[in-house]
């Protein structure tokens, strides 16, 4: 035997939609595969009919439907629809709102960024390091693998952990986000393994940046 | 030459058919059914259900059934299925004083209000093989009060009696259960974590196999931890489930349970700024599982040793010790993972053996010459694999 | 009367977890992945497998698997050994998912005991299935110190535990479950495999998770990532060697098993990884073995 072909009874036919499940289970699969492969643009999609509008961007959406549920707590930054989030959070989450500090996951704009005192976010502790909070920023932007040779200014270059060291130099475009934030996320991740973990959302796409990767600021010496 | 044997699909689909064929026997015996197995061996499904942590009994003897009597089996069946149940909440906690007694006995008093009540027990049975059971039992008379067990709608009232515990604590001589802090953590959902709470260790104890418990209350009572217990109060009877229902602002009951609970009463301790009190331990199970709870209560005063500032140097109070290794699916699993191939490691382990081995006898003054074979010589580097077998393939 | 048992069936769900179980591990393997070779706690539920038998790699594949999968089982490093073949069974039928024995056309590889000759490639898995995560464990039995000692990157016990083992028996006498540090901070148990396999896992390109279901534990391993097995300068790592080629594909650089051929003891040495060795016969590559029974053949012949 080499390869065996799927049973027809169980999977389903191209005529038919796939269930929840199947759904969730593939886009769970490119949520692993950004986490394994940080700085790579991985494409979040419901194959299932359209997302019910809750103002945030398809991958973001997808991503925190995917990983939240009422075993743990989402905050939302300011700048987003609170009474039509926090409806959706508990009636289709199953999970509730709660204040940045507690929450296990945030999300927010780019434009909170400014505003949010990292300080607050749970960074875990030595012995659970795990207990880090996962910061989701719904980012409007540029297409942040747009990167050219000549303009990268404000761009940031990654290393660490699941970056080819041996491959293309890994530069993201992320010109809407502060270079002050990556000085506070520095900060904030400075005792690894304790710190908080990012996943970056831009329409249908996600990239992640766990607390391992590395940031450069272009025309910065200083690793992050 | 050596050939891979295949076919090893082929050879679990033979090992199913004939594991269907040993728990079938003999086809002149009839077929026992689930519904036999369910009512008339209570005391393996209570055990199943107990440490399966799923009350219902013609489950249990479905399981019992395709285990082939093998309970630690049964109640890994049983486990596995409630592992597939979706939860929908806690029900309120279980009123015991308010039991639909079966059996209700006290060691620490002649007598007391509600009285000694036996209800149906193996104690004063004399250990007798009875050949009469050859036959089928003679009719068995309902008309005992403690019938209750075979008919549950039977309405009889409850004992309406204080637990010997609140006896004691009325006058307080037993010391009030210290607060655990903040929500009880769900065993069934979490992993057991060390330092644990006195709430997630009873948890442990509950679902926790009842040979390990028995043999580590039997060593608290040999001089490993000694905690001076009296069994203060073991019932048995039925209890109400209550959920409370958030769509309906309202509690419902969902039925009844057959539940036994043991309060063991302990040695009393004291320091200069406590006055001297009895200290408690706990069992609880589902259905009718007295050997279970008393094991339970025992072990659990012996890990409360922190509580009263006791030493713990016996075993039973040793929580890493005691809970990680109470649990018979994970003691079961891993002992019987053994007979999985381990052909790799083995090898690993060989070489390191014949290796050191070669060493050991290279510092002799005189060798071994059978030791010769023993002796690994270094086998082409993959560099010089690649070269001779380019030349040599096709 | 008749007395009848009230059950009902049920219908298992996709991959057969329940969906609040698979965010659960989910959770857990990004922060796993996060945190390169932290043992991650999680809320491990019974399998209808036994605690030991690989329950922790089957949940962990029950999370992660998809409907496009293609998924490859081996246990010692083949395919057809009872519990990869019973394993293997079990996803078909709760997934539907199409299966593989060959490494290059998998997606998903879980695994006991050995990892695949064969380089893994970007966004394949391999899943190992861990029985004891915790790499100080004979060393110190009590979780909670080695919880702290992990918090602290305090490893002294575990140095000096391979001391030992130098100063009495001349060398590391640790075989397989061979410890190793990764990116520079968490000591790690990489599963019962071979140390001969420990090279593998540094800057692979594949992501490597570990399941521990019986102990409740995941931990992973990012793609390329630094993997480094431990050693003191004077007494450098080293992997197991033969004293021959595969007797079938005359491959010099896998690991072999060693096959009793008869009671006097004759044996003979075949790769463990039955797909890479299939691999090479049908390159051409051949053992001493074949080529004896070959020339043993011609004789009769004459």
């Amino acid at each position: 035997m080499t390869t065996q072909a799927p049973t027809s009874a169980q999977a389903p036919t191209p005529a038919q939609a796939p269930s929840a499940a199947e759904q969730s289970a593939r886009q769970f699969r490119q949520i692993l595969d950004a986490q394994s492969y940080p700085g790579r643009a991985l494409s979040l999609m419901q194959e299932t009919g359209p997302l019910d509008p809750v103002g945030l961007s398809p991958a973001c959406q997808i991503l925190v439907e995917n990983l939240v549920n009422r075993d743990v707590q989402v905050a939302f930054a300011a700048s987003l629809p609170s009474a039509e989030l926090a409806r959706w959070v508990r009636l289709t989450l199953n999970s509730e709102v709660v204040a940045v500090a507690e929450a296990d996951f945030i999300v927010c704009r780019q434009a909170d960024l400014a505003h949010l005192d990292l300080t607050q976010l749970g960074l875990g502790t030595m012995a659970s390091p795990e207990l880090g909070a996962t910061l989701v920023i719904d980012y409007q932007g540029p297409d942040l693998t747009a990167v050219s040779a000549e303009a990268t200014a404000g761009c940031v270059r990654l290393t660490g952990p699941g970056i080819n060291p041996q491959g293309p130099v890994k530069r993201l475009n992320l010109t809407e986000i502060d270079a002050a934030f990556w000085h506070q996320r520095a900060d904030c991740n400075g005792s690894f393994p304790m710190g908080f973990d990012i996943f970056i959302c831009r329409d249908s796409e996600l990239i992640a940046l766990p607390r391992t990767t590395r940031i450069q600021l272009e025309g910065d010496a200083a690793c992050m | 030459m050596y050939v891979a044997v295949k076919g090893g699909e082929q050879a679990i689909d033979n090992a199913h058919r004939l594991l269907a064929a040993y728990c079938r026997g003999d086809a002149q015996a009839a077929e026992v059914s689930v519904a036999q197995l369910s009512q008339q061996c209570p005391f393996a499904i209570s055990r199943i259900m107990t440490e399966g942590s799923l009350y219902d009994r013609d489950l249990a003897g479905l399981a019992l059934k395709q285990a082939g009597g093998d309970l630690v089996e049964a109640i890994f069946l049983i486990r596995a299925f409630r592992t597939t149940l979706s939860r929908f909440g806690y029900s309120a906690p279980v009123d015991t004083r308010a039991m639909r007694i079966e059996r209700r006995i006290s060691a620490v008093y002649k007598d007391l209000p509600g009285g000694q009540v036996l209800g149906p027990t193996f104690d004063y049975t004399h250990r007798l093989l009875n050949f009469q059971l050859l036959e089928n039992r003679a009719p068995v008379q309902t008309d005992i009060a403690t019938a209750a067990a075979v008919d549950p709608s039977t309405a009889t009232d409850s004992l309406s009696a204080h637990r010997v515990s609140d006896l004691l604590r009325q006058e307080g001589l037993l010391s009030s259960p210290t607060a655990s802090a903040g929500e009880p953590v769900d065993l069934s959902l979490e992993p057991l974590t060390f330092p644990a709470q006195r709430t997630t260790r009873l948890q442990a104890l509950a679902r926790g196999d009842e040979g390990f418990l028995m043999s580590m209350a039997y060593s608290t009572q040999r001089g490993y931890a000694r905690n001076h217990p009296f069994a203060g109060e073991i019932r048995m009877g039925w209890v109400e489930v209550e959920f409370y229902c958030a769509e309906m602002d309202d509690t419902l009951c969902l039925g009844e349970i057959e539940i036994s609970e043991c309060d063991m009463v302990n040695q009393f301790v004291g320091s200069k700024d406590a006055l001297p009190q009895f200290t408690q331990g706990y069992g609880l199970s589902f259905g009718y599982n007295e050997r279970k709870i008393m094991a339970m209560a025992l072990v659990d005063r012996a890990l409360r040793g922190d509580e009263f500032n006791e030493p713990e140097d016996a075993p039973a109070q040793q929580q890493e010790f005691v809970l990680a290794h109470c649990d018979a699916l994970d003691a079961s699993g891993f002992v019987s993972h053994l007979k999985l191939p381990h052909y790799v490691d083995f090898q690993s382990e060989l070489e390191l053996i014949r290796s050191l081995r070669a060493k050991a006898s290279a510092q002799q003054p005189t060798e071994n010459p059978s030791d010769k074979r023993s002796q690994p010589s270094v086998r082409p580097s993959h560099a010089d694999a690649l070269e001779v077998t380019d030349d040599s393939a096709r | 009367m008749t007395v009848h048992a009230k059950v009902q069936p049920i219908h298992y769900n996709f991959g057969y977890l329940d969906e609040t179980t698979k965010k659960m591990i989910r959770r857990a393997l990004l922060k796993g992945i996060a945190i390169p070779g932290y043992q991650v706690p999680f809320g491990g539920r019974e399998m209808p497998m036994p605690y030991g038998w690989g329950t922790g790699g089957i949940q962990i594949t029950a999370a992660i698997i998809a409907p496009d999968e293609v998924l490859k089982v081996i246990d010692q490093g083949a395919d057809d050994t009872t519990n990869a073949v019973s394993i293997r069974k079990f996803f078909h039928q709760v997934s539907g998912v199409a299966t593989t024995t060959e490494t290059a056309q998998a997606s998903l590889i879980q695994t006991r005991h050995r990892i695949p000759e064969r380089p893994l490639q970007e966004h394949q898995i391999l899943v190992f299935q861990v029985p004891i995560p915790e790499p100080l464990r004979f060393i110190e039995p009590s979780e909670s110190e080695t919880s702290k000692m992990h918090a602290l990157a305090e490893y002294g016990v575990m140095h000096v535990k391979l001391y030992e083992d130098i100063a009495q028996y001349g060398k590391i006498a640790t075989a397989y479950a061979y410890p190793v540090e990764v990116n520079q901070r968490y000591i790690m148990d990489p599963s019962p495999i071979p140390k001969f396999d420990n090279p593998k896992l540094h800057q692979s390109a594949a992501l490597l998770l570990f399941g521990a279901g019986r102990e409740k534990r995941i931990y992973a391993v990012p793609p390329y990532t630094d993997v480094k097995s431990l050693e003191f300068d004077d007494y450098p790592f080293e992997i197991e060697q033969w004293p021959d080629n595969c007797a079938v594909c005359d491959a010099g650089d896998s690991f072999l098993d060693e096959i009793v051929l008869d009671n006097a003891g004759r044996r003979e040495f075949i790769c463990s990884d039955s797909d890479y060795c299939q691999a090479r016969v049908a390159q051409g590559f051949q053992g001493s073995a074949n080529r004896v029974s070959e020339t043993v053949q011609g004789e009769q012949d004459v």
